[in-house]
């Protein structure tokens, strides 16, 4: 989630002179892309070979790992500030960096309990939710009940109820009946990632039903009339039409 | 079912599509049945039963059933036959030309 909620960046090795912040959110983008970063992989495939290659990106992401963790350091500093002072304006920014910056920082929790104190009527606790869906921070969920309640926004409140949900699936529970409240109280609300809740919600309740439209198919394995073995994903890139039958 | 099933797999000749059975006659009426409708398309011997494994774990209670799988796997039409089951694996393959091209 952490990608979602930050402004488009720069790649990691070119951002040497930009701010601590800046530089963290592109090594932690960087860890959440490796392997996708096109410009990276052409050169390595291009210059070197594949042995020697891969022992560099790997030691170029151990030392991208270690400075991320180093910027994982900021969020006590962050959250000290906030503390100065929590029903501030800059405190809430202070606290908004803490949630999506850092999400699985000890220093959440405590973030979490100031903003739900002092900063539950602003909008940009709608950015809080999306960050809390995957966070490992213990009060998660009672924030998000919390920010649910007392938000004045409707926005925030569809986005904590969508982040609930999502979040509570993402751990196994039952979250179906309210993944259905998303879709009909806050169905039109802006997901921040250019669709909407109801759009999100009902893609995942698709998944969670296996066998309707938009859901993917479950595996089927099995033998043929000669006892030959085969799969249905041994027919992945073909449309493939299902038919279960019997000849009566 | 049968005529229309193979007009649809000769006309979807060299292209990227299959018709995959789950069959729930006993091997021998499953041979019969293969050879008599030339029946060229495979299927899973579901053993012998509408209560095989496959049909279990699909949930599949009424006999014939049918789902529409795109190239991702993912399940795009339910329910479909004759004329319904060729739009629905039309539009999957042009589809797919498309987002090849």
């Amino acid at each position: 989630m952490l990608g979602a909620v930050i402004p488009p960046f720069l790649p990691p090795a070119r951002t040497s002179g930009s701010s601590l912040q800046g530089r963290f959110i592109s090594l932690a983008v960087a860890v959440l892309t490796l392997g996708v970063v096109p410009t990276y992989a052409d050169q390595d495939r291009a210059e070197k070979p594949l042995g020697e290659a891969y022992q560099a990106l790997e030691r170029e992401f151990e030392a991208a790992r270690k400075k991320s963790e180093e910027a994982a350091g900021y969020a006590p500093r962050f959250l000290k500030l906030a503390e100065r002072d929590p029903a501030a304006p800059a405190a809430l920014e202070a606290l908004v960096w803490v949630v999506t910056q850092a999400p699985s920082a000890p220093e959440v929790e405590r973030a979490l309990e100031l903003l739900v104190a002092h900063h539950h009527a602003s909008e940009k606790l709608g950015l809080v939710c999306s960050s809390l869906i995957a966070s490992r921070s213990p009060g998660a969920v009672r924030a998000l009940r919390a920010i649910g309640e007392r938000s004045p926004h409707r926005a925030v409140k569809g986005r904590a109820l969508w982040a609930l949900a999502a979040r509570l699936h993402r751990t196994g529970a039952a979250s179906q009946q309210m993944f259905e409240e998303v879709i009909q109280t806050y169905g039109d609300v802006s997901d921040g990632h250019g669709g909407t809740l109801g759009a999100a919600a009902e893609a995942a309740l698709a998944r969670m039903r296996p066998f309707a439209i938009g859901a993917t198919a479950l595996e089927i394995e099995g033998e043929d009339l000669e006892g030959k073995k085969f799969r249905l994903s041994d027919y992945r890139g073909k449309v493939v039409v299902l038919d279960f039958w019997g000849d009566w | 079912m049968y005529p229309h099933e193979r007009s649809l797999v000769k006309r979807m000749e060299g292209k990227p599509f299959a018709l995959l059975g789950i069959n729930s006659d006993p091997k021998a009426a499953l041979r019969r049945a293969m050879a008599r409708e030339k029946i060229t398309w495979r299927s899973w011997w579901d053993g012998g039963r509408t209560g095989g494994p496959i049909a279990t774990r699909w949930n599949v209670s009424s006999w014939p059933t049918t789902y529409v799988l795109d190239a991702q796997g993912v399940i795009r039409y339910k329910g479909v036959r004759e004329q319904d089951m060729d739009n629905a694996v039309d539009t999957l393959i042009a589809e797919m030309e498309r987002a090849g091209k």
